[in-house]
């Protein structure tokens, strides 16, 4: 069986751009939700969350070429996903690229995101009374760049990062919500495994911090509104948690074949081990009772990676800090854990970075590589006050130094979907 | 197990499918007998938008599938045809009743892009006036549909086929056009040929004809203006819109045996490649048949024939989908492959069909499909 090396990474989050300031955010226990800057949030119950600042969107942009330039500059998740992926390139080779090492038809990308970017400003103008003129809307339409106005296909950046990485081999754009970015990773990982690439750019982006993003979410009554609260809104497993904070960046990692990794003399941050995902069947914003989608998803990706429960030294959780997700995930992770449970530090970045929707298990992976290289568990900031359905050790509001060989990292999503993955350092053969 | 390096052979044992036509069976008569679905089409979501070539979608009724009208409720266009078509593979294959089976089934979707349930948009935009920002967005999405959202999210054509039919395994949804379709037929292909899952169930749903989709495939000059340019017979060339949903189930030839399964074909190879021009057939005995979506003109026509006749068939054997169905964009490989395989049941069914798309953004999807061996 095929190993796989993560060789490289890149991140853009509400805590910092880049993988060192990442690191460092989680370091310093920072929180990155605050008052939505993005648009005019003044009549919604939800005001607050977390936002992507310092970005330098032309710099992201470069080498883009017209007509998908003008519409990336209009796509801010898209913006995100690619600077991530130039980073993770960057970080696994150098300048170059893969193409000293991986001929294309080996290169694969395999990313996640969320929704399209529906530009209201563009469609506003041509609703009168409840309906829209077609044929100003259509002259509208034909004048504008091509693919930049009124709808943005949510490919746009998978395309982009195509062309970075110089991919031909597998390209998968995965739309599976909150559990999207642990998906198109577990892809990527299948696709090195069993021999269709050699080297896979998998991560995922996203953003939904717009006026139909938080508008639509509100409407589920998902998003918390303690919007006084500010930086410490987003309260995983806290008793008084009373939803998610959105927020927005992108995660990436370079996957490689670990043979081809060694040969060239690649450091590796990490191996991925193991890859789990099911489905609830369930309801459609309601998790499972009895938890059994979560439990075989992460059962699953441990069976991959040929481990048992003990050998997993932290859990990185889905966290959202909503109502039902936490019991149900605590529930869950005592199913899986047994009595180990009890000593195994868990906790959630969300707490810090808020949902990234359609890259938060990518993410969330980048955190978790964090806590094998630095030997440090993020923190779980913003837990006060104990819930006693909420029962494990969560880290609570300071990164602790522990001895990590290998991490679960959860993502469940809505309207089912559950994946997990397991990353651990690279141990050598006897 | 057989094939390449103790690899399990894949089956084709149900086929579910909802279009112009309707279901399978009816458009695959419709195909051969040159009867065309495509029609003059102005979207009903805009006034004076440009007429185009579209084939939408027969009407249908979910009841028969899927009792729960709660559930519906949640469905959008492209929702509820996925949710038919799924429920339509799985009755085919035998699976809708087997309540245990189906938790195994791994589920690969592909969709388009989405509408934004536009009706609900616009009546808040009513309200809150240009940019939908401020003190005004609440009281404009406070006369939204509380289940709006659900029809927007891109993930729910997979969660409601899951919840539909009890389905629990591996799975994804890909994103938007027909190589993303491939890629969810290759998923599926692999998860059982490798041993991950004894079943998958692949395919894809779109909605093409809700304004948005529509308007951002016009903007990119995809569409036919006329039926006669959807069948390239007016040198304009384009594609005729359509709503549309296939699926197929997979399944290794050990999980249909020990069950008593028939096969309706036999899944040989699924190739989805990012790259332009289509993938060149594995060698075997010439195809009887070749299902081809995606073309958008003379030139791509011609690719098509070529590709036909690379891989030995008779000028005859290739069926264009498209003209006469409409392009299915995200469904076009799931639904090629089902009529492939349809094809292939027939008593006088030819021995091997390939099902061939191509993107418009770029790239192709080539399933290679053989007839079960006859008594």
């Amino acid at each position: 069986m095929r190993r796989v090396a993560i060789t490289g990474a890149g991140v853009v989050s509400p805590v910092g751009v880049g993988v060192p300031a990442f690191f460092a955010g989680l370091r310093e226990a920072r929180s990155g939700v605050g008052p939505i800057r993005a648009f005019d949030a003044t009549g919604l119950a939800t005001r607050i969350a977390a936002e992507v600042t310092g970005l330098d969107a032309a710099a992201a942009a470069r080498d883009v070429p017209e007509p998908g330039r003008a519409a990336l500059l209009r796509d801010r998740k898209s913006l995100f996903g690619l600077a991530a992926a130039r980073e993770a390139l960057a970080d696994a080779f150098g300048a170059r690229g893969p193409g000293p090492w991986h001929a294309p038809e080996r290169v694969g990308v395999s990313v996640a995101t969320g929704l399209e970017v529906f530009h209201l400003e563009d469609l506003a103008p041509h609703v009168q009374a409840g309906r829209i003129d077609g044929a100003a809307l259509a002259a509208a339409v034909a004048a504008a760049p091509a693919g930049g106005h009124l709808q943005i296909p949510a490919d746009l950046g998978a395309r982009a990062i195509a062309r970075a990485a110089g991919a031909r081999a597998l390209f998968a754009v995965n739309v599976s919500a909150c559990a999207a970015g642990a998906q198109a990773i577990g892809a990527g990982w299948l696709a090195i495994r069993d021999g269709a690439a050699d080297a896979v750019v998998a991560g995922g982006y996203d953003s939904m911090v717009n006026p139909l993003g938080v508008a639509g979410f509100c409407l589920l009554e998902a998003l918390s509104r303690a919007n006084d609260l500010g930086s410490a809104a987003s309260r995983p497993f806290d008793a008084g948690r009373d939803g998610f904070v959105l927020g927005e960046g992108a995660g990436m990692v370079v996957l490689e074949e670990l043979g081809a990794a060694r040969a060239r003399g690649a450091t590796v941050h990490a191996e991925l081990l193991g890859y789990g995902s099911t489905l609830d069947a369930y309801r459609v914003s309601d998790p499972v009772p009895g938890e059994a989608g979560a439990i075989a998803a992460m059962e699953r990706a441990l069976a991959a990676a040929g481990l048992a429960p003990g050998d997993v030294d932290y859990v990185n959780a889905h966290g959202t800090g909503t109502r039902k997700n936490d019991p149900a995930e605590t529930r869950a992770l005592r199913r899986v854990f047994g009595a180990a449970a009890d000593r195994l530090p868990v906790s959630s970045t969300k707490s810090q970075i808020g949902h990234l929707i359609g890259a938060a298990g990518a993410v969330e992976l980048v955190a978790s590589i964090f806590a094998l290289r630095e030997q440090v568990l993020p923190a779980t900031i913003n837990l006060r006050e104990r819930d006693p359905e909420c029962d494990l050790d969560y880290v609570p509001n300071v990164p602790r130094r522990a001895a990590v060989r290998r991490v679960l990292s959860n993502s469940f999503g809505f309207g089912g979907q559950n994946a997990a993955l397991v990353v651990g350092a690279l141990r050598e053969e006897a | 197990m057989s094939g390449a390096a103790g690899r399990h052979e894949v089956l084709v044992t149900g086929v579910g499918l909802h279009g112009a036509h309707g279901g399978g069976p009816a458009t695959l008569a419709a195909l051969r007998a040159g009867r065309s679905a495509v029609a003059p089409f102005r979207t009903p979501e805009a006034d004076g938008f440009p007429e185009v070539a579209a084939a939408p979608a027969a009407p249908w009724a979910l009841d028969d599938l899927v009792p729960d009208r709660k559930l519906q409720k949640y469905m959008s266009r492209a929702a509820s045809l996925a949710v038919l078509a799924a429920g339509r593979a799985l009755r085919d294959a035998g699976l809708l009743a087997d309540a245990e089976r189906k938790a195994d089934v791994a589920l690969f979707v592909a969709t388009g892009l989405i509408g934004f349930e536009l009706d609900q948009v616009t009546q808040a935009m009513s309200v809150s006036g240009e940019g939908l920002g401020g003190d005004r967005m609440a009281r404009g999405l406070a006369l939204c549909h509380p289940l709006m959202p659900f029809r927007m999210l891109l993930n729910m054509p997979l969660g409601l086929v899951s919840i539909a039919y009890g389905l629990r395994g591996e799975n994804a949804i890909l994103y938007p056009g027909p190589l993303q379709g491939g890629v969810a037929l290759r998923m599926a292909f692999d998860a059982v040929a490798s041993g991950r899952a004894p079943r998958a169930l692949a395919g894809g749903s779109v909605h093409g004809l809700a304004l948005m989709p529509l308007a951002t495939a016009w903007r990119a000059g995809r569409l036919a203006r006329s039926p006669e340019a959807a069948a390239h017979r007016d040198g304009a060339g384009g594609l005729a819109a359509a709503d549309a949903s296939a699926f197929v189930l997979l399944e290794s030839r050990a999980a249909a045996s020990a069950r008593g399964a028939r096969a309706r074909a036999v899944l040989s190879d699924v190739r989805a490649e990012p790259q332009d021009g289509a993938p060149a057939p594995r060698r075997g005995p010439p195809p009887g048949l070749v299902l081809a979506s995606g073309s958008v003109d003379a030139r791509t026509d011609e690719a098509d024939r070529g590709l036909a006749v690379e891989a030995g068939a008779p000028e005859a054997a290739l069926l264009r989908v498209d003209p006469l169905a409409g392009h299915a964009g995200a469904a076009a490989p799931a639904t090629a492959a089902a009529l492939a395989a349809l094809a292939l049941a027939a008593p006088d069914g030819p021995a091997r069909a390939l099902a061939v798309a191509r993107d418009p953004e770029g790239g192709a999807v080539l399933a290679d499909l053989a007839a079960e061996a006859r008594a």
